[in-house]
């Protein structure tokens, strides 16, 4: 009897409680902390937003020209791979909840390679340019291209660093948290990729 | 011997599917539309990518981060994320626009 009890807690998913005010952390998927981190995440990537945007109206014909260089069929395949690994990372999320260790694992290992494979051709696109002649002193476009993108590159470097961690110990806590941070960089790279590669061009 | 297997537990997909069907298809739009060049698409192109940043970011706060049950912070991020956008499409149509003329 006993030991049916203690099952049934297990499979159990976690009660989300009508939270006494809209604001309250507890219905908060993860760790608050994680979510006070992507609110700051968002505004850090977005002041340098703006900055870039900023400064297309100092130098419109340097982010003109720059622009001819940039891959945008490659950040666009990079794009809809960090979106599937996105997909993988809420997948294994769901299977965490019902206790299935093997296949949150297999979820977050589909989630981890791909992140991987992100890097890769993020790194990619660096070597074409460098060897373009194209690099962070080459003009304002490129110092904040490197930058920002740079910046979200050691994100997602970070980001498999807490899947890893989370596939060791896949409690329903744990995933719910290094998810959040690994969607974050998913939702960062979404706000980034238009901004940088479609928005100025014909657009 | 225990050949007794314990049945495989299932898990609804088909939300989190239909929600990376919409990302990707939203993200190749994008593409697309870069594609294009016309003097409208100038003034109207950046608001067009905004819109599709403001689609994208609300089905990841949605579907693959599970802020459903937390609509205040669903709202914050959401008008965080339309603040940056707006201001960025703002400056970049004004920068094109400058360009052109």
């Amino acid at each position: 009897m006993d030991e049916a009890c203690q099952k049934e807690n297990e499979t159990a998913e976690r009660v989300y409680h009508q939270p006494v005010s809209p604001w309250a952390l507890e219905n908060l998927p993860g760790d608050p902390m994680m979510w006070i981190l992507i609110v700051s995440e968002i505004l850090v990537f977005g002041g340098a937003l703006w900055a870039f945007a900023g400064n297309e109206l100092l130098n419109p014909e340097i982010y003109r020209e720059a622009r001819t260089h940039l891959n945008v069929p490659l950040a666009t395949l990079n794009t809809i791979i960090l979106l599937t690994s996105g997909l993988f990372a809420a997948i294994a999320v769901r299977f965490a909840k019902i206790k299935e260790i093997v296949k949150t694992r297999l979820a977050l290992l589909g989630a981890g390679s791909l992140g991987v494979v992100f890097i890769a051709l993020k790194i990619f696109e660096y070597k074409e340019k460098l060897a373009l002649g194209l690099n962070v002193e080459t003009n304002t476009f490129y110092t904040l291209y490197y930058l920002v993108t740079g910046f979200h590159l050691a994100h997602v470097i970070f980001g498999l660093i807490i899947l890893s961690i989370i596939a060791l110990w896949p409690t329903e806590d744990n995933m719910e948290s290094g998810t959040a941070f690994w969607h974050m960089v998913d939702l960062i790279w979404v706000i980034i990729f238009p901004i940088f590669y479609l928005m100025g061009q014909g657009l | 011997m225990d050949t007794n297997k314990t049945p495989s537990k299932s898990i609804q997909m088909n939300d989190l599917l239909k929600a990376w069907v919409v990302l990707v298809a939203l993200t190749l739009l994008g593409y697309g539309l870069s594609l294009f060049s016309s003097e409208l698409l100038v003034y109207v192109g950046p608001l067009i990518i905004a819109a599709l940043i403001l689609f994208k970011a609300r089905i990841i706060l949605t579907r693959y981060l599970g802020l459903t049950r937390c609509p205040a912070w669903l709202s914050m991020l959401t008008s965080m994320i339309f603040t940056l956008t707006m201001i960025c499409a703002a400056l970049l149509t004004y920068g094109s626009a400058a360009l052109t003329q």
